[in-house]
C-alpha cells in the first residue's frame, strides 16, 4: 500500500486540513524512521514499507482515534449554523422561483455555512479545504462544471424554433451528468472529513456556478448586441427580463439550481456523515472510548 | 467511579518525557529499551494519545530538523505534565500494591479453603 495514501485515509476524518497535513507529516515521519530500521535489518525497502504500516496498527481505529482526539465532533453552535443555512438555502431557493430577489438569500445561506464549518483557532480551513476539494476531486469540479454549462446554455436548447434539435439534451442531463455529479460527490464525502467534504461541495459549487454564469454571460451579452438572435431566449426574458442583460444569467433557473444542488449537497453529506460516524455529532463524552478500549486489547508481549 | 489504576500508556508517556524532549518514534523506542522489551507502545495509541496529552497542555511540540533532511515533532514535558506524572505515579503505587495485596490474599484464602 502507498504510504501517502495510508496516510490519507487514517486522517480522513480530521476536520481541519490543516491538522490533518500535520498529522500525515508527523505519521510519514514515523513510518520512515521505522522502515529506514528495517532496512538497515536487511529488508527491501518495500518490505520494510509493509512492515513499518503493519506496525502502525488498525488503521481503521487510528482513523476513529485521531478524528475523535484531533477533529472531535461539532459543536452545537456549528450544529445550528448548518441548520440555519440549509434553512436560508431552502427559503432562498424555492423564493427565487418566483423573485430572483431571494437569491440574496442563497447567499447568506453559503456564509453561514462557511462560518459555521470554521473552527475557532483554524479560519483558513475553510479557504484550505476549497482549495483542495479543487485540486483532489477533478472529477466532482468536471461533472459540476458540465451542468453549469448546460445550465447557462439552456436558452439554446430549451427554447426557440430549434428546440426540438437538441431535446436529447434534457434526459441526458437529467439521467446521466446529474447523477454523475452526484455519485462523484458522494463518494468525495465518503472518505473525507466534514470540513474536507464542505470544500468539496464549495467547489463543485463555484465550478457550477461558475461556468454557468459565465456561459450565460456570455449569450447575454451576445443577445444584447445582437437582438435580432433573441428568438431563442427563454427564461432569461421571462422572470428576469427586467433585469439588464448582466444580471440576467442570476435570475430565475440558475439562481434557483444553486440553491437547490446546494440544499441537496448538504443534506447529502449530512446523510453519508451520519452514517459515517454512527450519530457521532449528537453524542458527547466520546473522546476517551478508542482510548479505553486500548486497554482491552492486550497481547503477550503487552501492546497497548 | 475513576479508573483503578491510571492509563497505562499515558503514564508511559509522560514517565520517558521527563528523561528528556523526544519526537514520537523515540517515545515507542525508550519505552520497548526501558522495559527490556516486555512493553511495547503500539504506535497507533501514541499519536492519539500525545494529541490529546498536547490538547490537556501536558506536552508541548514543536517541529525540528534532524539528520538526512527530515523534520520531526519533539514532545516535550510541561509543568502541568510534570505534576500530573508526580500524581499519576503515587496513585498507580498505592493502587497496584493494593491491587497486589487482593491478588495474593485471595489466593491463600483459597489455598485454606482446599
Amino acid at each position: 500500500m502507498d504510504l501517502h495514501e495510508w496516510a490519507e485515509d487514517v486522517t480522513s476524518g480530521i476536520e481541519s486540513n490543516r491538522k490533518a497535513r500535520e498529522v500525515r507529516r508527523e505519521l510519514l515521519g514515523h513510518l520512515a524512521s521505522i522502515a529506514d530500521e528495517l532496512i538497515a535489518e536487511g529488508l527491501n525497502s518495500e518490505q520494510a514499507e509493509i512492515e513499518a504500516v503493519s506496525r502502525m496498527g488498525n488503521p481503521g481505529w487510528l482513523q476513529v482515534s485521531l478524528r475523535q482526539v484531533v477533529g472531535p465532533p461539532l459543536s452545537r453552535t456549528q450544529i445550528l449554523g448548518f441548520v440555519l443555512a440549509a434553512a436560508l438555502t431552502l427559503i432562498g431557493a424555492v423564493g427565487s422561483l418566483g423573485d430572483s430577489l431571494f437569491a440574496g438569500l442563497l447567499l447568506l445561506g453559503g456564509l453561514v455555512m462557511a462560518g459555521a464549518a470554521s473552527s475557532p483557532g483554524d479560519r483558513q480551513a475553510p479557504f484550505a479545504a476549497l482549495g483542495r476539494g479543487f485540486k483532489r476531486h477533478v472529477q466532482v469540479v468536471a461533472t459540476w462544471s458540465l451542468l453549469g454549462l448546460l445550465a447557462g446554455a439552456e436558452p439554446v436548447w430549451s427554447a426557440g424554433p430549434s428546440v426540438s434539435q437538441w431535446s436529447w439534451i434534457w434526459p441526458v442531463c437529467l439521467y446521466v451528468i446529474v447523477p454523475a455529479a452526484g455519485a462523484a460527490t458522494l463518494w468525495a464525502f465518503s472518505r473525507s472529513g466534514v470540513l474536507a467534504s464542505l470544500g468539496t461541495l464549495g467547489a463543485g459549487l463555484l465550478a457550477y456556478a461558475g461556468v454557468g454564469i459565465v456561459s450565460g454571460w456570455a449569450l447575454s451579452a451576445f443577445w444584447h448586441l445582437s437582438p435580432s438572435t433573441s428568438a431563442v431566449v427563454d427564461w432569461y426574458t421571462t422572470p428576469g427580463a427586467f433585469l439588464p442583460w448582466y444580471a440576467q444569467p442570476f435570475a430565475s433557473h440558475l439562481g434557483a439550481s444553486i440553491g437547490f444542488l446546494t440544499l441537496s449537497g448538504v443534506v447529502g453529506l449530512g446523510l453519508v456523515w451520519t452514517i459515517r460516524t454512527g450519530f457521532a455529532p449528537f453524542k458527547a463524552g466520546v473522546i476517551n472510548e478508542p482510548l479505553a478500549r486500548a486497554g482491552k486489547n492486550r497481547r503477550s508481549p503487552v501492546r497497548s | 467511579m475513576d479508573a483503578l489504576l491510571p492509563s497505562v500508556p499515558a503514564l508511559l508517556v509522560l514517565k520517558v518525557l521527563e528523561q528528556g524532549p523526544a519526537h514520537g518514534y523515540e517515545i515507542v523506542r525508550r519505552v520497548e529499551r526501558t522495559s527490556e522489551g516486555v512493553l511495547a507502545l503500539k504506535e497507533g495509541t501514541l499519536y492519539p494519545l500525545l494529541y490529546k496529552m498536547e490538547h490537556e497542555g501536558l506536552v508541548s511540540a514543536a517541529w525540528t530538523d534532524v539528520a538526512g533532511g527530515r523534520q520531526v515533532r519533539i514532545y516535550t514535558l510541561t509543568g502541568l505534565g510534570r505534576r500530573h506524572l508526580v500524581e499519576e505515579e503515587e496513585i498507580w503505587t498505592i493502587r497496584s500494591g493494593g491491587v497486589n495485596r487482593v491478588l495474593s490474599t485471595e489466593g491463600a484464602a483459597t489455598n485454606g479453603l482446599a
